[in-house]
Parts: structure tokens; sequence; C-alpha cells
């Protein structure tokens, strides 16, 4: 069951044309990442189906309702660390947020109870927002979200500025969500490895269009390479850099030089390459086959507009 | 009903703790409003007899210039406090989950201004019992009979609350207006036009008219007509209903302009 339908959005401000013509669907208690360079039209495209922008053209369907009608089945987070009443604890902003849809009771007290529990929270519940860290205020964010009850939740780059630990929790707890609590979620980020470790479909935009959308796993096969580590001996001189810019072959120079990372469609291009490296006098300590990388992915479909 | 039941309830919850917690504006604001008002005294106490120009005669109009500025507060906190909220709501990112609930962002704003108010209310009592023991000018003040007056005549100020709360989703800094507002709001308490339709026409100003009368006039709530009192909640409706409409005309424009979230 689709549980959000975008149909044929556009979006114009002034000349530019932030969404172009674009239609994607999310099943319902699915992961789905939109991706996209900076001014690709994710942030709109969000906006537009949290109602918060109007489109010129085209219908957004939430549970086979119209959009504007169904907000009491969407809630959102937006980029950054607002969001939140800063001098309110947790405890008080869950409350708050729920009360403005209409909730409330003591079946909400427990609720709440129950989500600060899950997301650790618990001790902070009454700590005011602005005392607590980045990651603990993305995660109040992310259980006002739920505290709403909605079917969709919208998350406009969740993992911005967070540090690792808390990229991991934010990461574990979507995780949860979507599974337990049969949540669709539709993630519009810039963080690539989010997207390859827990959404199951992406929908790539460029210049407004989409350029892609389909299963993460179809998109791996549509652009199936193998991405190999070369660790060198030494460094690259700048001689030997442009000498290995000539060959006819696609080398990302990494550590200044130490290290090369080339894609390969077939295994036997390797030896081939190491051919090439040794007719260079570029001499090989060790070479790893890395795990397939989304970004490259991404790169490939746009064309490196990545800013 | 539950659903606004809450609404209202967490409303109020917010705005106390808010007003507790930012303890340090609250009491910045009774000392502005206080200082303000001393120094309009002690200005007309000073020269405004010498120049012949003032109407106090530090008598009897003494308790109107003191009722004046009561109510002249209670209407700045209020209609300012609906468009600062909403310029502060844009700056944290919290008026995109207002519109988001579900239940329109008028009711949100206005019953959040109510909650405000009442707060503000509160807060020009303990100011008006501090300017009374400085003047040394004891009011005799019957809380629930001017209440009433108050209550519908705020109303009014709502709707221009709502007016400039519109202007501050699309303009975001609104500053300049909310101080121009609040001198032409000493106007509508002060000045009294002799056309009849004019004077019921101000906003307020029919409302501000039976607080002086309770309080200075000793009259009560049973002496006003039926009339009056329909004057009194048509000139709320007029300004309410006109601050709804062009509060949502501006939420629809802000939306088509993407200018919702933006600060």
């Amino acid at each position: 069951m689709e549980a959000l339908q975008v149909i044929n959005l556009t979006k114009h401000y002034e000349n530019v044309r932030a969404v172009d013509g674009i239609s994607f669907n999310v099943k319902k208690g699915k992961i789905c990442g939109i991706l996209g360079p900076n001014g690709s039209g994710k942030t709109t495209t969000i906006k537009c189906i949290s109602n918060l922008i109007i489109p010129d053209s085209g219908e957004i369907r939430v549970l086979g309702g119209d959009n504007k009608k169904s907000l009491n089945n969407i809630a959102a987070v937006f980029e950054g660390t607002r969001n939140l009443y800063w001098r309110l604890t947790p405890r008080e902003n869950l409350r708050y947020f729920a009360g403005i849809r209409g909730l409330g009771g003591r079946e909400l007290e427990k609720e709440i109870n129950i989500l600060l529990d899950r997301f650790n929270l618990t001790d902070k519940k009454d700590v005011v927002v602005n005392n607590l860290s980045r990651g603990m205020q993305q995660k109040v964010a992310i259980a006002m979200t739920l505290i709403c009850d909605t079917e969709i939740i919208l998350l406009d780059e969740p993992t911005l500025g967070l540090d690792v630990q808390s990229h991991l929790d934010i990461k574990n707890i979507l995780i949860d969500v979507s599974y337990e609590l049969d949540k669709t979620i539709l993630i519009s980020t810039h963080d690539m490895k989010l997207v390859q470790d827990i959404c199951e479909d992406v929908v790539i935009l460029s210049n407004g269009k989409i350029v892609a959308k389909d299963s993460i796993e179809k998109l791996f096969d549509m652009f199936k390479t193998m991405t190999y580590e070369i660790v060198l001996t030494e460094c690259l001189s700048e001689e030997k850099k442009s000498s290995l810019m000539k060959l006819n072959r696609a080398f990302y120079i990494i550590n200044n030089g130490s290290k090369l990372e080339t894609d390969i469609l077939n295994e036997k291009d390797i030896y081939r390459i190491v051919d090439d490296l040794k007719n260079l006098d570029i001499f090989i300590k060790e070479i790893k086959q890395k795990e397939q990388n989304f970004e490259r992915v991404f790169l490939s479909l746009t064309a490196g507009e990545v800013d | 009903m539950k659903k606004y039941y809450y609404l209202i309830k967490v409303s109020f919850e917010r705005t106390f703790k808010e007003l507790i917690r930012y303890k340090f504006n609250t009491i910045s604001n009774i000392i502005f409003l206080y200082a303000l008002f001393m120094a309009m005294f002690l200005g007309l106490k000073s020269f405004g007899i010498d120049f012949g120009v003032s109407p106090l005669d530090m008598g009897s109009t003494l308790e109107g210039f003191i009722i004046g500025y009561f109510l002249w507060a209670i209407m700045m906190m209020t209609y300012s406090g609906i468009a600062y909220g909403i310029t502060n709501d844009a700056g944290r990112g919290t008026l995109e989950q207002l519109n988001m609930s579900g239940i329109s962002l008028y009711i949100i704003v206005t019953i959040r201004g109510l909650s405000d108010l009442v707060v503000d209310i509160m807060v020009s009592i303990v100011l008006l019992f501090i300017i009374m023991f400085t003047t040394g000018h004891y009011l005799e003040i019957r809380i629930l009979s001017i209440l009433p007056p108050i209550l519908i005549g705020i109303v009014s100020i709502l709707g221009i609350g709502l007016i400039c709360g519109g202007l501050a989703i699309i303009f975001k800094k609104v500053n300049s207006l909310l101080d121009i507002i609040q001198y032409f709001l000493i106007a509508f308490i002060m000045v009294s036009p002799k056309n009849k339709f004019v004077y019921n026409l101000l906003p307020f100003r029919p409302s501000s008219d039976k607080v002086m009368q309770i309080i200075l006039g000793g009259q009560t709530l049973k002496d006003f007509t039926i009339n009056e009192y329909a004057i009194m909640i048509g000139n709320s409706l007029l300004y309410f209903i006109l601050g709804i409409i062009v509060f949502n005309k501006s939420v629809t424009y802000a939306k088509r302009k993407g200018l919702l979230g933006g600060y």
C-alpha cells in the first residue's frame, strides 16, 4: 500500500524552477531517502508534502487522501537544531506539540514516558532543551514526531552536524521506528551512508528533476562496479600523478597520493591496472576490494553536481 | 472540543513556564513599563501645568491617566505579543511545527495570544499597584467589574495582533510597525472624536471608555445599555474578523512564496 504519493509536483520561485514535475511513491512502513545536491529541490519537496509550501501544480496524497486534509498523518523535523522550544524540557516539548494537535490526557503522559525511555532521555526529561547536546536535541525532535502518532514522518537532514555516536543512535532509532512502529519515513539528506544503511528506496533529484528512483539494491545493480583501493609504497610525485591522469582510466587519488581508488566492471581489469602502474614505476604495497559505495552511484547519477 | 481543551491547556502551560524561564525578559518588561510611566508622570507634573498644556491637574484626571496607561500597557503587550511570538517561532523553526498541527494557525496563535493576555493582565495589575504606590493615588479598583469590558475590548486588539502577526510571517521584522501602532493606541484611548460613528469604530475605544466610567465614574456593569454592549462586542468582532482574514491571507501568501519557515 502506498502511504505517500507525489504526483507531477512542480514549484517555481520567481524564475527558478525548484521542483519540476516530480512523481514518486513511498510504501507504508518503508524508509525512503531523497538525495540530491544543494538546490536540487529536496527541502521544497518535503515542505510541499508538509503543506508548508503551496506547489504550483501537482498532487500529494497521504494514505490516498489530499495532504492538506491529512496533516494529522504527517509529522516533520526540519534541518538544524530548531523545531523545539529551547526553554522547555523534553517532556514539556512533547506535551506541547501533542497538545497543539489536540492530544493529551493520562495515556499521552504514559506514551511520553515510553518515548523518553526508548530514546534514552529519561534522565534528561526535566533538563531544558537548551542545555542538551545537539544529538539529544535531535532525539527529542524525532520523539516529537512520534508522540504525534502520525503515519508519515518527514526528516530533513536528520544527521547533519551530529558526532559519530549520535549519528549511530539516530540511525538505530530510525530503523527501530520503521520496523517496530511500522512508520513510513521520508528522509531528505546529503548523508549517503545513512541512505545506504537504512533506506530501502531512494529518489535522487538534480535541478528539480528526478534522475533516479528505485530500491538501493537495484541502483547498485544498475551501476555495478567494483571499487578497488590500491595502497602504494610511496606517495605519488606530481609527475607521476600527471602520467596517471593520462591513462584511459579514472583514478581517485587519496591521502596526497599514497592511495588510489578505481572502479572496474570486470575483475580481469585489475591485472591491467597493475601492469599500467608498473609501467609508470608506481609500486603497489596492497590491493583491497572495497564495499560498494552509494556515493559513487550518486555521483554517477548527478554527474558530479555535488557542491 | 477536547482537542481545543488540550490546545488551551498546553498554551497556558508554555506561557507560564516561559514567563518564569525567561525571567530577565519578564522583569525588564515590567521595569520598562514602570519607567515609561514614571517618565510621563513626572514630565507632566513638572512641565505640563507650567506650560498650561497639560490636561492634568494632578487631581481626578490623574486617575484617568493611570487607568489609560494601564489599558495601553495591556493593549500593547497583547498585539505585540502575537507579532513577536510569530517572529520568534519563525526564528526557532517552531512556526512550521505549529502550521503542521492540523489546527488552523490563526486558532493556535489566538489561543496563545489569550494565554499571553492572562499573563499580561496579571503583570499589568502588578504594575498598576506599583504605580499607585509610587504616585500615592490609590484607585478603588473593582477588578470583577472592569474585567468584562477589558476582555470584550481586547478581542479587537487580538485582531490587530493577528494583522501584525500576518505581516510578521511575510516580512519577519515588523518592529517599526509595532512601534508606530503603539502610538496610535495611545491616541485611541485619549482622543474623543465628536463623530459617534468614528468613535465607535476606533479599536478598543468603546470598551476603554466603559472601564474609565467604572473606575472614575463609579458606574457598574448594570448601568450600561444593551446597545452599549452591542457596540463593544461589534467593535471587537470587526477587528478580530479583519485580523483573521488578513492573517490567513498572509499565511497563504507566505506558503506560495516559501516564506513560512524563513527568518
